[in-house]
């Protein structure tokens, strides 16, 4: 029995024990369109309830904020339903833009009813996992909560952010084609040196002015091989270290950044794996291509920072994810802790380099004026220096990205530099 | 775009049970009385405006309570019986007020409200109308058999309920 008949059978109790204490019967009267009422929910709640229900939604993976469309549909095979409600799971970081998530219909008997709404998503994975339903009668005296298996997921990918140029200088390449140069001479466009003619050779590659120089011998021109680097992403998963401020995170445009990045690599034809470390481990092995961006970027939309810092340092990494000497792209905001295993990085062989999202960038909008707050952000600015001081002293190659800039502009700069 | 009728059936039942109560009362010439109704209808309007639904809840207390006191004052019963059956109604669709502010316009909803209200208006008619016909009905009874009855009709009812609760389950 819910509150609201309970509430009305204490009303009706009241009529009767004061009609029977003061011996008045029309006070007891009184209570009879309260009993009429109640004797109509009993008549017309449902006996039978038979339900089932699905959902469907128009992609299973779309890019932030892009409209998604939600199709609800209930069947009703039992008796007829004078109150149905239900509400759909709404997700804090989704927003409505029509239609509604409650409703509240009259369903008749081998009735489908069909609902749909459109929202918006901010980046994540979400999933709903059943549909709640309340079947009353009209008055919703009598209810029978039943929930029906409707399952769908939706990813939510990161902001799409356009890099059109991230230079990389991998120290070792991959015996496959591809955009680095590998340091040996082979096909490619740069000129790498000079040469006895081969038997084989192709007619274009004779330099034909040294031949000219020297009668009796041929010469031949090398170019520098392109080749392939396999380069792993890990992205810093620990709220400890991935500042909130307001609705601003950090960990965002850490995740903007990884995407974008891996976006780029794999355009132009490396091998990518990715390695997302808060309080469990998100791991992509490394491949190539199309196939391997979709399965990234799924990865990174289901990414959040860690609450529980099982993973606390770098030191915990499973280095063999990575394959020896590769280059591994480390995207955190730092913390003095991690100094310890970008060493162990570079004594290993790994080629490092750092994307580190400057907090005091973000800070700097959101943090009131005032002579105590200036000097902590000092104090850990300078603290900051060091640390990326220190960094850059293993041979790390370390970019300071100031994320009111974009990160095009904050890798630019460090080449000028 | 169809318009809900709820809004004109709630103002119209609430006009209704201020009639009621007030010529109930003046009749009397219990004047003040009138002005608590008043004062009431005032917590439905702000249970109403800021969705506080234990504040409808209360109000129905209220003219319970209003009925019941006017009986004692000497009013006629018909008015007072009306006047809580009118209560009741307002109360209802009050209470449904939140629940429909976020339903779609869509048509099986349109559906599912006239519904409610035609089941409403006809309970609780048809309870007022039965008790105001009793009214007209005289009979005398020892205290001892009207407790009897009222102990079989509430015991009647508890079973019913529980029987249609363990039947749902």
């Amino acid at each position: 029995m819910n509150s609201k008949l309970n509430f009305i059978l204490l009303i009706i109790f009241a009529f009767l024990i004061t009609a029977l204490m003061s011996h008045t019967g029309s006070i007891a009267l009184l209570a009879v369109p309260f009993l009429f009422y109640i004797g109509a929910g009993i008549f017309l709640s449902p006996r039978h309830v038979s339900l089932s229900g699905s959902r469907e939604l128009n992609s299973f993976r779309c890019k932030q904020g892009e409209p998604v469309t939600m199709k609800l549909a209930i069947r009703n095979s039992g008796d007829a339903i004078p109150c149905l409600f239900f509400s759909d799971t709404e997700f804090s970081t989704q927003t409505i833009d029509e239609g509604r998530t409650t409703h509240s219909i009259l369903l008749a008997d081998n009735q489908t009813a069909e609902f749909q709404y459109t929202f918006r998503a901010s980046r994540g994975r979400y999933t709903w996992e059943g549909l709640k339903l309340n079947a009353s009668d009209p008055f919703g005296l009598f209810p029978k909560e039943i929930t029906l298996s409707a399952h769908a997921t939706l990813l939510v990918l990161p902001d799409p952010v356009n890099i059109r140029r991230f230079l990389i200088y991998p120290g070792k390449t991959l015996r496959a084609p591809g955009p680095n140069l590998s340091r040996l001479p082979g096909h490619g466009t740069n000129f790498w040196g000079v040469r006895e003619y081969h038997q084989g050779d192709s007619l274009r590659q004779i330099n034909w002015r040294l031949t000219a120089r020297h009668p009796q011998q041929f010469f031949s021109k090398e170019f520098e091989r392109e080749e392939m680097a396999d380069i792993g992403f890990l992205l810093d998963a620990r709220a400890a270290t991935n500042y909130q401020i307001a609705s601003e995170s950090l960990f965002e445009y850490s995740v903007s950044a990884t995407s974008a990045l891996a976006q780029y690599l794999l355009n132009v034809g490396n091998r990518v794996s990715l390695l997302a470390f808060g309080d469990h481990l998100l791991r992509t092995f490394p491949g190539f291509g199309k196939r391997q961006l979709v399965k990234i970027l799924d990865q990174l939309a289901a990414c959040k920072p860690a609450e529980k810092d099982t993973i606390d340092t770098l030191r915990h990494i499973p280095t063999r994810l990575f394959p020896s000497e590769s280059l591994i792209i480390l995207i955190s905001p730092l913390c003095l802790r991690d100094l310890d295993a970008i060493r162990r990085f570079r004594a290993e062989g790994y080629q490092v380099k750092v994307i580190s999202p400057n907090p005091f960038s973000m800070f700097k909008q959101h943090i009131a004026k005032s002579e105590f707050n200036s000097f902590a952000m000092r104090t850990a600015q300078i603290e900051r220096e060091l640390l990326i001081g220190n960094i850059r002293q293993l041979g790390v190659e370390l970019i300071d990205w100031h994320v009111d800039q974009s990160l095009e502009n904050s890798t630019a700069e460090r080449y000028r530099r | 775009m169809k318009r809900s009728i709820q809004p004109i059936i709630f103002w119209c039942m609430l006009f209704c049970m201020m009639s009621f109560f007030g010529v109930g009362f003046a009749l009397t010439e219990y004047w003040w009385v009138d002005l608590i109704v008043l004062l009431v209808v005032a917590f439905i309007w702000a249970g109403n405006h800021f969705q506080i639904q234990w504040l409808g809840d209360v109000t129905l207390v209220c003219f319970s309570c209003i009925a019941i006191a006017g009986l004692f004052m000497g009013v006629r019963s018909a008015l007072m019986i009306a006047g809580a059956a009118c209560s009741l109604i307002c109360w209802e669709l009050n209470r449904h007020e939140p629940m429909l502010h976020n339903k779609s316009n869509n048509l099986a909803t349109f559906s599912f409200e006239n519904y409610r209200i035609k089941i409403l208006c006809l309970s609780v008619g048809t309870g007022l109308l039965i008790a105001e016909i009793s009214l007209l009905l005289i009979f005398k009874l020892s205290f001892g058999v009207m407790f009897l009855i009222v102990a079989v009709i509430l015991y009647s009812l508890f079973k019913f309920i529980q029987l249609l609760k363990n039947s749902s389950d």
